[in-house]
């Protein structure tokens, strides 16, 4: 669990966050959402240091702050929004998730192996391991990002809008991922702008506004009370279960 | 971790290297304007006795110069490939982004304070090319970082630099005994006295390399998810061009501002590997290798004289850098 207490975060002495008091599950699907700027993206930063903060972030009783950067990785993945193309081959780039756990000769050892192979497999990106990034789709190219946040082997995984700009079977097989990994045992917390979606999808709704929690529960108690339409203006309602996702956006 | 057939291909170009180095060294030492015959310094090289003024030749002249050249390569493809890494542009290169000038203006001006030390030289050498990469890292900072503010920042120190130098030669030209080899480069006066300070930094410079490898691979997937992997990204990137610049500043204290060898080389094996533990090993191959037969060819172009190997870098290098820069632009 990845719990935020009297945490503030920001940019160049302006604070974007001001948590009082979050807690990230393990073993569910949080989805973190809001409306820009609201410090959807800083929260899943500050958590794995990019960005500096005040306060206390714990997970499972460590604070991260103590922790060193390979000890976080151990512990949290972070995916950004925005991924590159480098120039390498996707096995290369999902072996890069091993990076905080290689040991003094800094070289794959064969459980280092088993793990990129099982995030490969899982991500059905094994078939394309020596194809180079630059030749994959937009979607090949994500499930191999995160296949490499997978074979992290971490307790959490924070990813900033994992399928914004997927097509949707590409959008709908990360989903499966994500849910077979929260089933595991992982926590899975995602940044989003599709707000039906995250609702239909995820096991707990996170609104944040202007740097602050101001809901977080589950998606069945969210639709039905005023503090979605508080700070985004929109409600959700169920759909009657002929419709791609579970909840559909009403004004 | 590369895949069997790109080891295989790496393996090769790793043996081919290795080939062309030692046959360049023996051309280099062979071959001279003294009258020295090839025959001649091989036998004096394998121990064979022979004439004083001929074994003064091989050991004082031929062979530091021919060392010299294997170590400078070395030292600037590896440092031309961590700037090229830490910076994710592949236009870097210690020549063009000032750290051979920082480097060349203290070691120019150690010569007036110190002028019978070269350990003071290399040791101001270094402080020199640390000072202009941290100078060209902020500028581009300020600027914004991008890769074309990266380059234009450090094309702005250079030419600052290359002011200072040009002033300082100018007002005192005593400092440099062939102004043209110092400025382009130029190996024919190293010596075995140089190579005991800088070989030994050179070797330790590679093995710190080899050592940052595994998170300069990190860099090209961008900052933030570097870290996210468990990278404290500033910091490795400020030891990779403190590394970078300590190899740079070896290579002109010995050489003088030797440009290009840390563009093409890099950019070369880039082609063959792109992990850079093993781009390493080939870049200090490599590099050798080029500089070598650089130098040679420039001492054949015009036999029994020589030009300073610089200028045949430069004829090299100019093309190749307008090449690059189409290629990136095709990319765009």
């Amino acid at each position: 669990m990845l719990e935020f207490k009297n945490v503030t975060a920001g940019y160049g002495g302006k604070t974007a966050l001001r948590i009082d008091s979050l807690s990230l599950p393990a073993g569910q699907i949080t989805a973190v959402i809001g409306v820009n700027g609201s410090g959807k993206s800083t929260l899943l930063k500050t958590a794995v240091g990019i960005v500096p903060h005040r306060g206390e972030i714990r997970i499972d009783d460590t604070d991260v702050s103590a922790l060193s950067c390979k000890a976080r990785a151990r512990r949290i993945a972070y995916l950004p929004q925005t991924l590159t193309a480098p120039d390498m081959d996707a096995y290369t780039l999902v072996s890069h998730g091993r990076y905080a756990r290689l040991g003094r000769s800094k070289t794959l050892s064969a459980a280092d192996r088993d793990s990129i192979e099982a995030a490969m497999r899982l991500t059905g990106t094994w078939e394309m391991r020596d194809k180079f990034l630059k030749r994959l789709s937009g979607g090949e190219r994500q499930s191999v990002y995160l296949a490499m946040a997978i074979a992290q082997d971490t307790q959490m995984l924070l990813l900033d809008e994992p399928d914004t700009y997927l097509d949707v079977p590409h959008q709908l097989k990360i989903h499966t991922i994500l849910r077979q990994l929260a089933d595991d045992g992982k926590g899975i917390v995602t940044v989003s702008h599709d707000i039906a979606k995250s609702f239909s999808q995820s096991d707990r709704i996170c609104i944040l506004s202007q740097g602050k929690a101001a809901a977080c529960d589950t998606p069945a108690v969210l639709s039905t009370d005023d503090r979605l339409y508080a700070a985004l203006g929109v409600r959700v309602a169920k759909t009657n279960g002929n419709t791609l996702y579970d909840y559909a956006l009403t004004l | 971790m590369p895949a069997t057939s790109s080891t295989a291909k790496i393996n090769k170009f790793l043996l081919l290297g290795i080939a062309a180095l030692l046959l360049f060294l023996i051309l280099s030492v062979s071959v001279g304007g003294s009258g020295v015959t090839a025959t001649q310094a091989i036998k004096v090289l394998f121990g064979a006795p022979d004439a004083q003024n001929v074994k003064l030749i091989v050991f004082s002249v031929r062979l530091p110069r021919a060392l010299g050249a294997v170590f400078c390569g070395s030292a600037l493809a590896v440092s031309g490939l961590l700037l090229q890494a830490a910076l994710d542009n592949s236009l870097a290169s210690p020549g063009i982004m000032g750290v051979n000038h920082g480097a060349g203006l203290l070691a120019l001006v150690a010569s007036a304070i110190l002028p019978f030390s070269f350990a003071g030289r290399t040791l101001f050498a270094f402080v020199g090319a640390i000072l202009a990469a941290l100078g060209v890292f902020l500028i581009s900072k300020k600027a914004g970082v991008s890769r074309t503010s990266l380059i234009l920042s450090g094309v702005a120190v250079s030419g600052m630099l290359t002011a200072m130098i040009n002033l300082l030669i100018f007002l005192k030209p005593a400092l440099v005994t062939d102004r043209v080899a110092f400025s382009l480069g130029s190996l024919s006066s190293v010596t075995f006295s140089q190579l005991v300070i800088v070989c030994p930094v050179v070797i330790a410079g590679i093995l710190c390399a080899f050592l940052l490898a595994g998170g300069v691979d990190l860099f090209a997937l961008g900052d933030e998810t570097a870290q996210g992997l468990g990278l404290h990204t500033a910091r490795h990137r400020i030891f990779t061009v403190l590394c970078a610049s300590v190899l740079a500043a070896a290579a002109v204290s010995v050489c003088g501002l030797i440009s290009f060898v840390g563009l093409i080389v890099p950019n070369m094996v880039r082609m063959v590997s792109k992990h850079t533990k093993s781009a390493l090993l080939l870049c200090s191959v490599w590099g050798g290798g080029f500089l070598l037969f650089c130098d040679f060819a420039s001492r054949l172009l015009v036999y029994p004289y020589e030009m300073p190997v610089g200028i045949l870098l430069s004829l090299f290098g100019g093309p190749f850098f307008i090449y690059m820069l189409m290629k990136r632009r095709r990319r765009l």
